[in-house]
C-alpha cells in the first residue's frame, strides 16, 4: 500500500524529501505540484513545497516535518539512528542546523540573490545588507567544519544533507571562485555531502560560479551615482556605477520645508551650542536670545499610550527608533524626549523645535508619528517656556515624576 | 572546559523567547534565564548571529533556534510522560511529524507575515502599506489552518497540549497584543478561545499573568537594540 503522495520540484527544499524516498526505497509517490495543480492546491492551500499527503487524510508541510517522517519510515533503525540523532546533544545540534539554515540563512540567500536575478526590484543596500547578514552567518559553518568533518558528529545527519542543499542557491548565485578561496571548510564539506549516495544524483549538473551574479542592467538612466559610497564589493568591476536605487527615473522629491528657505536664526549654531556648553547657564539663555518664532516653532510631543508602556529602558527604545524615523527631517529640527517615572509606570514626552509654523512636514516622515500629541508651545508664555528649558535640560521631575532616560534629536 | 551556569538568552520583546522562558519556569529547570540588554557583549560574543533564545549548557554547548531549544529543555527535564505528550511518543511518528510541521511553520512562514501586518518597522525600516496588505491577505490563508484542526479538538492536535501549542500560541501573541481586536477575535472565536485557555494554562500562565486583550487595533513599534541603537 502507497505510504503516501509527496509534493516536489526544483525548489531547494524539496530536495532533501525527495532524496529520502529514493534512498530509503519508500513506497512514496513524487509528484510535481505542475502536474496535479487542482489537486495539490485543494490539498494544499498554501501551495507549499515540500508537502506531503500521507494515508487517510494525515497532511503535512514544513520540510523539517516532512524529512522526520520519511525518515521515521523506514525500517533501518541504524540509519534512523545516525540521521536523527540517538541522543539529545545530537538530536538538538541536528534540529538547531536545520531550522538555522531553513529559515534565516536561507532568507538571507533570497534576499541577496532575488533582486540580482531580476526576480524583485534590485536595491543595492538591500542586496549589502543580506551579503552582510550571510557573512555573519557563513562564519558560523566555516568555524564549525575547520575543525570537524560534519556539522554535528562524525558522520552525515540531516543536518548535512539540509544545510548543503540549502545552500546550494548561495553557490548558484553569490559565492564565486573569491568567496570560495576565503571558506575553504564549507566548500570541502559541501562537495562531500553533495557526492554521497543519498544526494548525488541531484548534483549530476551542478556546476560552481566564477562570480557572484551581476545586477540586472536596467538602469542606464541612474549612470550618475547620487551617494558617493565605496563600492563593498571589490571582486567584481561593476559596469555601470551604482545608483540610489530606490528613486526609479526621477530625482529625489525635496523636503517641503527645505522651500521654506534660510532663516536668520541658524539651527546647526544652536546644535553646537548645546552639545558644547552647560545647558541651564550658558545653551538655554543663549537659545532664548537668537531663537525667531517666526522662523521655528516650539511643540509639546506626547507619546499617546504612555499606559502600554513596561520597561524604561523600552520606552527609551522607542525614542530612538522614532528619532532614527524622523532623520529625514533633522535638518529641520532639534529636540529631546525623556522617559520620566519608572518601570510599569512611566511616560514619554519631549520639546521639539521644528522649522515653520506646521508639525505635521516635520514629523510625518516617521510612520509611527501618529503615536504622539503635537501640542504647540507659547514661547511667550513662562510655563511653557520653562517646560522647553526642562525637556532640554533634564533637571527637573515630570509630573512628579523623575527623568530616568532620554535622548536628543539633532 | 570548566563548568558554568547554563543560560538561556531571552528578550523580553520577542516572540520566540517566550515558549523556552515558559519551560524554564515550568519544569524549574536550573538554567538562568539572561535579558540580553544586561548581558550584551558577552551574548554576542558567545552568539555571533544574535537571535534569541540562545542557549549555552554548563558544559558549553551551544544552541539556538527555538526548535532546538525548546527540544532541549523538554527532553532536558527527565518527565517522561511531559516529553511524550509535548512532543508526541516515539512510536507515535505521524504525531511527532504534525507537531514539527506546526511549530515551523509557527515560527517561520507565519510569524513573518504576522510581523509585516502588525508591526510598523522591522529594525527601523518602515513597512509600507503594500507589504502590509499583502501579509494582511496571507494571513488570512493561514487562520484556517489552525481553525480546522481546533473545530475538531480543543488544542492543535488532539486533546491535550503539545509544542505545537505552546509555539503557535506565543507566535499568535503579536497579533493578540496589536492587531486582533474585539472584532477580529469574534470573527475568529475558535482561535480565541484556544489562546485564552493556552495563555492561562500551567506552562503559560505566568508569563502571561498581566495580559490583557487590546480594544482597539494599532500596530506595534519595534523597539531597537542596543546594536541598532546609534
Amino acid at each position: 500500500m502507497s505510504q503516501g503522495t509527496l509534493y516536489a520540484n526544483f525548489r531547494i527544499r524539496g530536495i532533501v524529501p525527495k532524496c529520502l524516498v529514493k534512498a530509503l526505497n519508500l513506497d512514496v509517490n513524487i509528484v510535481e505540484p505542475e502536474q496535479a495543480p487542482e489537486q495539490f492546491a485543494k490539498d494544499f492551500p498554501l501551495q507549499k513545497i515540500p508537502s506531503f499527503a500521507g494515508p487517510k487524510g494525515f497532511k503535512l508541510t514544513e520540510s523539517m516535518a516532512i524529512n522526520y517522517y520519511l525518515i521515521q519510515l523506514s525500517s533501518d533503525e541504524k540509519l534512523k539512528a545516525r540521521l536523527l540523532g540517538s541522543d539529545l546533544n545530537t538530536q538538538a545540534q541536528i534540529i538547531r542546523w536545520q531550522s538555522f539554515v531553513n529559515s534565516d540563512v536561507l532568507h538571507q540567500i533570497v534576499n541577496a540573490f532575488a533582486p540580482l536575478r531580476g526576480d524583485v526590484p534590485y536595491n543595492k543596500r538591500a542586496v549589502d545588507a543580506a551579503l552582510e547578514q550571510l557573512t555573519k552567518m557563513t562564519a558560523i559553518f566555516e568555524d564549525r567544519l575547520k575543525e570537524y568533518t560534519y556539522l554535528v558528529n562524525e558522520h552525515i545527519t540531516l543536518a548535512d544533507l539540509v544545510c548543503a542543499t540549502t545552500m546550494t542557491r548561495g553557490f548558484n548565485y553569490l559565492w564565486g571562485k573569491e568567496w570560495r578561496a576565503e571558506h575553504p571548510a564549507i566548500v570541502r564539506w559541501f562537495n562531500t555531502v553533495t557526492a554521497c549516495d543519498m544526494l548525488k544524483h541531484e548534483f549530476v549538473d551542478f556546476k560552481f560560479i566564477d562570480a557572484q551574479l551581476a545586477p540586472p542592467q536596467n538602469k542606464k538612466k541612474e549612470k550618475k551615482a547620487s551617494e558617493a559610497k565605496p563600492a563593498a564589493e571589490k571582486k567584481k568591476a561593476e559596469k555601470k556605477p551604482e545608483a540610489a536605487a530606490e528613486a526609479p527615473a526621477e530625482k529625489k522629491p525635496k523636503h517641503p520645508l527645505e522651500l521654506l528657505g534660510r532663516s536668520t536664526f541658524v539651527l546647526d549654531e544652536w546644535k553646537r551650542k548645546y552639545s558644547n556648553e552647560d545647558t541651564r547657564p550658558v545653551a538655554l539663555p543663549w537659545f532664548w536670545e537668537h531663537y525667531n518664532p517666526e522662523e521655528y516653532s516650539l511643540w509639546k510631543v506626547e507619546y499617546k499610550y504612555n499606559d502600554e508602556l513596561t520597561l524604561t529602558f523600552m520606552s527609551n527604545n522607542l525614542i530612538g527608533g522614532f528619532f532614527n524615523r524622523l532623520s529625514a527631517s533633522t535638518k529641520y529640527m532639534f529636540g529631546s524626549m525623556v522617559v520620566y517615572g519608572e518601570n510599569n509606570d512611566n511616560g514619554i514626552v519631549g520639546a521639539v523645535l521644528v522649522r515653520g509654523q506646521d508639525s505635521v512636514p516635520a514629523f510625518d516622515v516617521a510612520p509611527d508619528w501618529e503615536s504622539y500629541s503635537y501640542t504647540k508651545l507659547d514661547p511667550t508664555k513662562e510655563e511653557d517656556k520653562e517646560f522647553v528649558n526642562n525637556m532640554w535640560a533634564w533637571d527637573k521631575p515630570v509630573n512628579g515624576k523623575e527623568i530616568v532616560d532620554g535622548k536628543v534629536l539633532k | 572546559m570548566t563548568n558554568q551556569r547554563a543560560i538561556l538568552y531571552t528578550h523580553a520583546e520577542f516572540t520566540r523567547p517566550i515558549v523556552p522562558d515558559c519551560l524554564l519556569r515550568y519544569f524549574k529547570l536550573d538554567i538562568d534565564n539572561v535579558e540580553i540588554t544586561d548581558d550584551w557583549e558577552r551574548f554576542c560574543q558567545r552568539f555571533p548571529v544574535r537571535t534569541v533564545p540562545s542557549l549555552i549548557t554548563a558544559d558549553g554547548h551551544k544552541y539556538f533556534e527555538q526548535l532546538a531549544v525548546n527540544h532541549y529543555l523538554i527532553r532536558k527535564s527527565g518527565q517522561k510522560e511531559e516529553i511524550e505528550q509535548l512532543l508526541g511518543s516515539s512510536d507515535n511518528y505521524a504525531l511527532q511529524s504534525e507537531i514539527i510541521m506546526i511549530c515551523s511553520f509557527c515560527t517561520s512562514d507565519f510569524l513573518n507575515a504576522l510581523c509585516y501586518y502588525c508591526l510598523h518597522d522591522l529594525k527601523t525600516i518602515p513597512i509600507d502599506d503594500a507589504t502590509m496588505r499583502n501579509a494582511q491577505k496571507k494571513l488570512e490563508t493561514m487562520y484556517p489552518l489552525f481553525e480546522e484542526k481546533l473545530a475538531k479538538h480543543k488544542y492543535l492536535t488532539g486533546d491535550a497540549i503539545t509544542l505545537a501549542d505552546l509555539v503557535s500560541a506565543s507566535s499568535f501573541t503579536l497579533g493578540f497584543h496589536s492587531m486582533f481586536d474585539k472584532e477580529w477575535r469574534d470573527r475568529h472565536h475558535l482561535l480565541a478561545k484556544w489562546y485564552d485557555n493556552m495563555i492561562h494554562s500551567n506552562y503559560m500562565a505566568y508569563h502571561y499573568r498581566d495580559f490583557t486583550y487590546v480594544d482597539k487595533a494599532h500596530k506595534i513599534v519595534e523597539q531597537p537594540l542596543p546594536a541598532d541603537i546609534k
